[in-house]
């Protein structure tokens, strides 16, 4: 037993040390040319320029924080959401323990049918709230967020998800980057993942979110490139979310919408992994599925229907977001395209070899995702709980998760999407608002 | 001796006197055709002193007096509302004619024979009496609902016009004395209206308003919310408008039909004041009278109800309040009449007189506190009654007899019972009642009891005289 499966890693080490570079590249170009670039060279960014950088303007961080506590700006603090009496206090008190305490809390109920005003009405009596607004009919998110917009009147806005826990000092990290660089428009907080502990589905998402926001924001965030802040934790210039782009469009998708919408207006777009939240991810396949099915509709929605005319040459043309867009759809909606390719290569041009090169691909993804995951840890630094170190042992499932399971969902979210709009239909948005979306193509 | 049908209260002692009446002066009311007369008119052109004499009245310390049906001219009852609804009648009176009509006659006639017309007035001074007054008054006129009247000219708001004039002081002690009534089921009440009235003066003139939570200035207004479908744009109809048309300030598209375009998901208020803008405005309220401002929660709410006498309360009215226990104990003991028991006391003397080799006995208990019980424990003071005739139950056989004498001593006939075994039960029943006492009122009762042997010479007449 023990000695046929030496012989079978024998066997495979051996095929991949004596392939040439030209055998090398036929049989894992998707990973060589596009997946180790994308995902284990550029991260490297992060401990060789990143880090650095941020050790060397560590002074001009402090300065800025002393520049924070002097002028004490008013952050307005906007929570939409429907149904969500259940997070409301925790969320609530979660805020009033915030290092950063010159806050105006302002929940906006979207047309909840359960006990949301009751907790809402009682966190008002008892001050731990500043506003509560009621929406008797439900708008939508966009809608919910643009009515706590009115009431808000602080300089910054911050836009939070109600199940979220935040940092004790997740205020103050996120409103940091605007004190250091007034060009900085939106700043995303860190969203890591809460219920880790639920199932093995949440547990790979928390590796996921540890890489791709984490890590993959930070390095976007570097380069200029960044297209998306997160909605669950997301800072804004209020004069500019007000009253130059007059809050937020119609989603699903409004939050990398409307950072696209400040990308356009010039203003840089800043992620901040030390300002750090903790969410409520899905806990089975079937519900990640249909959240991320939404996510990636939204990308064709917006990116390759709405905001087509950053691709285009134009006046307004620029060329960073003209990247930033392309290296979206490319790596989304193109890249998805070429696994499909690759995979039909292997398993009808080069079935003789299947195992072996499937075999070999998921070791090389495998190495990928430790290294990023090395990378995440040396990011994430004193923000890091215990928890979050032994998810190395899940590490192993990543290749599965990454590789099949998220590149399934997306292709039937695109193919949906691009054949049937699917995300007109999404409920997410109450029908009044995704007809008029539909019928106008927005 | 002919009685005077009616006396004339005037302040013009050369008022004409229409036939059959007599003139008296409003501070002669003790005078026996004062007493004696069907009923009082009040005559004047001064609505003042025609309050006045309506007070002294109602204020009379005699049934016969307070409670008379009192007769208003239709010259003054015109010129005061509250007055026309405080008194009974109101007549056309000329200075010849007798005057009430038939079916006022047969209304004074109705109110002078109830029986609480033609009850002792009780000695006890305060608010009981009040109480009490107050009972018989209604209990007189039980045909009419007390309804509470409406007007800007009093503090509180409401009037109950011809209960008012028992209570020579204007406060809330009115108010105090129905609900105190009403909740010992006296009185009952049919709603009518809910009022604020101020809490530091009891007005019921109260200017609410709604108020900027931030700079606490009135000077506020709403507008409606509007959510525009196609890009999501919230904001106050007014940032909307653009001459006559609604205009998205986002996306500059007209908005033409409300649920299809558009909808108003709720309401935002701004302070013209400080420009605070916020969802629900502070509400609060200034008192007219002392310009207090006050917080509408902070107020007292009433509930005004127009009130009626209640069985129970027509039996106080009539008895006082000891007879309510008579009843309960008739309800849970077997009570015996008076007369009833004299003659089987009479039995049971005549059998020992002939025996000789038995002995009864006779236990007077003299229950003292109840009524004072009662005004203290209101709705629950029926349980305590109960309670306590369980705690005679609980010490009487079958064979003994039992009645009431006086409103609130007891007789018991103990028979095949020696004095030495009657003065146990007694001092066990005088225990148990003690006990009942103060784990309601936490204290001690002052009930007292003697026993008496039944020998041949027993005259029980002679031993309960004067008791009731």
């Amino acid at each position: 037993m023990l000695w046929d499966v030496f012989s079978t890693v024998q066997d495979f080490t051996h095929f991949f040390l004596y392939l040439d570079a030209d055998r090398i590249l036929h049989y894992f170009w998707m990973f060589l040319i596009f997946d180790l670039p994308r995902y284990v060279l550029l991260d490297l960014l992060v401990i060789f320029i990143y880090l650095p950088l941020k050790y060397i303007h560590r002074h001009r961080d402090h300065r800025a924080r002393q520049q924070l506590f002097k002028e004490r700006p008013l952050v307005s603090i906007i929570v939409p959401g429907k149904n969500e009496g259940k997070h409301l206090t925790k969320l609530a008190m979660s805020l009033r323990q915030q290092t950063y305490s010159k806050l105006e809390i302002i929940i906006v109920d979207d047309g909840s049918d359960d006990d949301t005003p009751v907790v809402g009405r009682r966190l008002k009596q008892q001050g731990l709230i500043d506003y509560f607004i009621r929406n008797e009919e439900r708008g939508g998110k966009a809608s919910a967020a643009n009515t706590g917009l009115i009431y808000a009147k602080g300089r910054f806005i911050v836009h939070l998800d109600a199940d979220l826990h935040l940092n004790n000092n997740a205020i103050e990290r996120v409103i940091l980057p605007f004190m250091i660089d007034e060009r900085i428009g939106m700043v995303g907080g860190d969203v890591r993942v809460r219920n880790a502990d639920d199932s093995l589905t949440a547990r790979v998402q928390a590796i996921e979110y540890m890489k791709g926001i984490s890590v993959g924001r930070s390095v976007a965030s570097m380069v200029g490139m960044l297209r998306i802040v997160s909605g669950a934790f997301g800072a804004f210039r209020a004069d500019v979310l007000r009253d130059e782009l007059k809050g937020w469009d119609v989603g699903p998708g409004l939050d990398g919408d409307i950072t696209l919408k400040f990308r356009n207006l010039g203003w840089k777009i800043f992620h901040e992994p030390r300002a750090v939240c903790y969410t409520h991810v899905p806990n089975t396949l079937p519900k990640l599925a249909r959240q991320r099915l939404r996510w990636d509709r939204s990308i064709v929605r917006f990116r390759v229907r709405k905001h087509v005319h950053i691709l285009k040459v134009s006046k307004n043309f620029r060329m960073l977001d003209f990247l930033t867009v392309f290296e979206n759809l490319f790596s989304n909606i193109f890249l998805n395209i070429l696994w499909w390719m690759y995979l039909f290569q292997i398993v009808f041009f080069d079935s003789e070899f299947l195992l072996r090169i499937f075999v070999i691909n998921y070791f090389l993804y495998l190495a990928s995702n430790i290294i990023a995951y090395i990378i995440a840890l040396c990011l994430q630094g004193d923000t890091l709980r215990l928890k979050d170190y032994a998810l190395v042992f899940f590490l192993p499932l990543m290749p599965f998760y990454i590789g099949f399971y998220l590149r399934v969902v997306r292709t039937y979210a695109y193919m949906s999407e691009f054949i049937c709009k699917s995300s007109y239909n999404d409920t997410w948005n109450p029908w009044k608002v995704s007809s008029i979306a539909k019928k106008e193509g927005l | 001796m002919a009685v005077t049908p009616f006396v004339l209260l005037s302040y013009n002692a050369e008022k004409i006197i229409p036939d059959g009446g007599r003139y008296l002066s409003p501070s002669a009311l003790d005078d026996q055709d004062a007493m004696e007369s069907y009923f009082f008119v009040i005559d004047g052109d001064d609505v003042q002193q025609a309050k006045q004499i309506l007070v002294n009245i109602r204020n009379h310390l005699h049934t016969k007096i307070y409670l008379k049906p009192v007769v208003l001219g239709v010259g003054v009852a015109q010129k005061d509302r509250l007055l026309h609804a405080s008194v009974d009648l109101i007549s056309h009176m000329d200075e010849t004619a007798f005057p009430l009509s038939h079916e006022q006659e047969e209304m004074v006639n109705a109110i002078r024979s109830n029986k609480a017309f033609h009850q002792k007035e009780t000695s006890i001074l305060g608010a009981q009496q009040i109480s009490l007054r107050i009972l018989r008054f209604m209990s007189s006129r039980q045909h009419i609902e007390q309804e509470p009247i409406g007007s800007p000219n009093i503090l509180t708001g409401y009037s109950y016009p011809m209960l008012e004039v028992f209570f020579p002081n204007i406060d809330s002690s009115i108010w105090d004395m129905l609900e105190s009534l009403k909740n010992q089921h006296l009185i009952e009440g049919r709603f009518m209206s809910k009022a604020y009235h101020c809490t530091h003066c009891e007005c019921a003139f109260l200017d609410f308003m709604e108020t900027c939570p931030d700079c606490s200035s009135p000077n506020i207004e709403s507008d409606d919310m509007l959510h525009h479908f196609r890009c999501g744009h919230t904001e106050a109809m007014q940032k909307f408008k653009r001459d006559d048309m609604l205009v998205c300030p986002k996306c500059h598209l007209g908005l033409k039909q409300i649920g299809v375009d558009y909808d108003k998901p709720s309401l935002v208020f701004s302070c013209n004041e400080c420009q605070y803008i916020f969802e629900e405005p502070d509400a609060t309220t200034v008192c007219y009278n002392c310009s207090r401002r006050t917080n509408p929660e902070n107020q007292v709410q009433r509930v005004i109800y127009a009130y009626r006498i209640t069985a129970l309360g027509q039996n106080i009215a009539i008895f006082g309040q000891e007879q309510l226990f008579t009843k309960v104990l008739k309800e849970n003991l077997n009570i015996i009449s008076h007369d009833a028991f004299q003659r089987i006391v009479e039995i049971e003397v005549a059998r020992i007189k002939r025996y000789k080799s038995t002995q009864s006995s006779v236990v007077i208990l003299d229950l003292k506190g109840l009524s004072e019980a009662l005004v203290d424990l209101g709705e629950r003071g029926v349980s305590f009654y109960k309670d306590i005739a369980a705690a005679f139950v609980a010490e009487l056989r079958t064979s003994d007899a039992m009645t009431i004498v006086g409103r609130s001593k007891v007789t018991i006939l103990l028979t095949e019972t020696d004095t030495v075994g009657a003065e146990i039960v007694m001092q066990r029943m005088i225990l148990r009642v003690d006990c009942i006492f103060y784990a309601v009122l936490s204290v001690s009762s002052s009930v007292t009891g003697r026993v008496m042997a039944m020998d041949h010479d027993f005259d029980l007449k002679k031993e309960t005289h004067g008791l009731g």
